[in-house]
């Protein structure tokens, strides 16, 4: 109790210079944060964005059908398989899709698409797929096999909302599948996942491609994008091993190979931040100590104990580094909180894995605030060990004689 | 005059002991090429996931001309395939609509079978368009077939087996540029039928395919019948009779 009131009252004795360790402190955890942040936060952003987008957090699909896909790798939306899903209280929603490839005929001009038949009411639960396409207007929403087009088809095809498209594939059965639809409008834009996708309803997707009750994917949405790792875990035990779930590490596992990769050698960056901020902190406390010498001279000259000095000396330090730590807090936490919400403009985008980066943005997180914190005060007390044993050697005549 | 006869016979006999390779690529060039012809066959597509078996009526005139139509099953009826000269348009009854097979679409599957849209109008001659060589099996005759430099086609050679007796192809096989084997053709049940002798089944099996194959069997094939002019026509290709 002593050693923490004489440590206290020891760094207000000296204001100026307490300032300076403390603003040491402060900017290299402001440093260390922002840098967690930043890298952290731009990650999380393409995440969320294509996690919400189109993927959810979870797929389900027949073995193989990720790695190839073909529209013969089905599987059945049986009861089983339903109630396994309702059961897991950590999915907040589930939807059904059946996905293939037709050609895509329009007045003269024709290409090939993929198709995607979604459970719109349950899809909007799951993805935001819904939200990119603009609603039909009405005098539209009396025909039947209404379809949504990606953007670059549009182009191609010169499509307009209201005209018809004719698409030809084959269906589970074998046989050929062929029917007219009308666009119902366009989905997204042209950098959109879909710019290239013909989207319809579940229920028109089925008679299309003659299915029964197969389909080739659930997406999953979970309450929260945390509890991927844990809920793939327990899915896989729980539901048909013929069946494959995918946490999006895998159904984005390009993009997820260059996030790590680009994670690592984040690290080594961050440990020379991490280097250069501990000898900055390193060469206030000796400095500080140096000045002290005398004071010191005469604390073992009365009879301290060099234990106690030790101690004194890293808890002042230790104090120090709290209030340099939460004074970095009131940068660090607005600076983080701007950029996650704005983030920075890159120059260039960068494409990792068919995702781009155009934004940096920051992050407030476990990662981002805690971590840096805790790795400030550790680094700033250990290194403060060396002089504070350095003092407590001290002979009391030699540091009584110096100036 | 039985000494002339017996001339006749026993020269066509020598002749035919020892056919050249040239003789035997313009037999099978000319194989099921008529003037005209029409027939009733029915194709069985088996895959992994499914079989199915569709019955077809096809005319051809020359070797610019053919129309195949699906008689079953009842989902596909009227689904017609029309072929001039290099051109493909296929006809959908259900949307009503004729579509021009875009030349991107060439070597993909013709209504879901092994056989490509490129299959079905590839007018080559084996004479004119390949180099041959000729090796000599005990029941049959090896041609490895090599297209010339001017030839478009996938295949880096082609290998038929020509039965001895009947001259008549038993199989071919096709490799691909790294000289793996893609697909074996086979032809049997050979049979005379309107004064020719020709194999009535055919069946397509591609490699690396688990349990995939095409099997397409004459069951009716008239030569030179009486065709209308217009048989060939856009307007027939949309007649679902």
């Amino acid at each position: 109790m002593l050693i923490t009131q004489t440590a206290i009252r020891n760094t207000l004795r000296n204001k100026k210079r307490s300032f300076f360790t403390l603003s040491t402190i402060a900017g290299g955890f402001c440093l260390l944060s922002l840098s967690i942040g930043l890298s952290f936060g731009s990650y999380d952003f393409i995440i969320n964005a294509f996690t919400d987008n189109s993927t959810g957090h979870i797929q389900i699909h027949q073995k193989g059908y990720l790695k190839r896909p073909n529209l013969n790798k089905t599987f059945a939306l049986n009861d089983e398989l339903t109630s396994e899903l309702k059961k897991n209280s950590n999915i907040f929603a589930y939807t059904p899709r059946l996905k293939g490839f037709a050609l895509a005929y329009a007045k003269n001009k024709s290409t090939s698409a993929s198709v995607i038949g979604i459970d719109y009411q349950l899809e909007k639960q799951v993805t935001k797929m819904i939200s990119r396409m603009d609603p039909a207007p009405t005098e539209l929403m009396s025909s039947y096999k209404l379809v949504y087009i990606g953007a670059a088809l549009a182009n191609t095809l010169n499509l307009k909302r209201g005209e018809e498209i004719i698409l030809i594939s084959s269906g589970l059965d074998g046989s050929i599948a062929n029917d007219v639809f009308k666009v119902a409008g366009i989905i997204g834009n042209k950098n959109s996942a879909e710019r290239l996708t013909i989207v319809m309803p579940f229920e028109i997707a089925k008679v299309f491609f003659v299915s029964q009750n197969q389909i080739h994917e659930i997406a999953i949405r979970l309450s929260d994008i945390g509890l991927t790792e844990s809920t793939t875990f327990k899915l896989k035990a729980a539901i048909d091993p013929s069946l494959s779930i995918s946490p999006w590490m895998e159904i984005e596992e390009e993009f997820y190979k260059g996030m790590k990769a680009d994670l690592k050698g984040n690290y080594v960056t961050l440990s020379i931040i991490l280097i250069m901020v501990t000898l900055g902190i390193l060469n206030t406390v000796l400095m500080l100590l140096l000045e002290r010498t005398k004071e010191f001279g005469v604390l073992k000259a009365i009879g301290t104990h060099p234990k106690v000095l030790v101690q004194l000396i890293v808890t002042e330090v230790f104090f120090l580094s709290i209030m340099g730590v939460l004074t970095g807090l009131l940068v660090a936490v607005p600076v983080n909180f701007y950029f996650q919400r704005h983030g920075i403009p890159l120059p260039e985008p960068i494409d990792m894995g068919g995702i781009k980066f155009e934004f940096m943005y920051g992050s407030i997180s476990i990662q981002s605030i805690v971590i840096p914190a805790m790795v400030s005060i550790l680094s700033a007390t250990l290194v403060s060990l060396y002089p504070a044993i350095r003092a407590a050697r001290i002979n009391p005549v030699d540091a009584l004689r110096s100036n | 005059m039985n000494q002339v006869i017996f001339f006749i016979i026993f020269g066509a006999l020598a002749h035919s002991a020892t056919p050249t390779a040239h003789e035997l690529l313009d037999k099978l060039d000319r194989l099921y090429r008529a003037d005209s012809s029409q027939a009733t066959l029915e194709m069985t597509i088996q895959t992994k996931n499914w079989t199915r078996t569709l019955k077809l009526e096809s005319w051809s005139r020359g070797m610019d001309e053919t129309l195949i139509r699906i008689l079953s099953p009842k989902k596909d009826v009227g689904i017609a395939t029309l072929r001039k000269k290099k051109d493909i348009w296929n006809f959908f009854p259900k949307i009503n609509k004729t579509i021009k097979v875009p030349p991107t679409m060439m070597m993909s599957s013709w209504m879901g079978s092994d056989f490509t849209n490129d299959d079905l109008v590839r007018e080559s001659s084996y004479i004119k368009d390949y180099d041959f060589k000729m090796a000599d099996a005990s029941d049959h005759y090896t041609i490895t077939l090599t297209p010339k430099e001017k030839t478009i086609t996938v295949w880096s050679r082609a290998e038929v087996d020509i039965d001895k007796k009947t001259e008549i192809p038993s199989a071919q096989r096709f490799y691909n540029e790294r000289g793996e084997i893609v697909q074996t053709l086979t032809f049997s049940k050979i049979k005379t039928i309107s004064g020719r002798t020709v194999p009535m089944v055919m069946e397509m099996i591609p490699h690396g395919k688990e349990s995939q194959k095409t099997r397409i069997e004459y069951l009716d094939i008239q030569f030179n019948p009486k065709l209308r002019s217009n048989q060939f026509s856009l307007q027939m290709l949309k007649q679902t009779r």
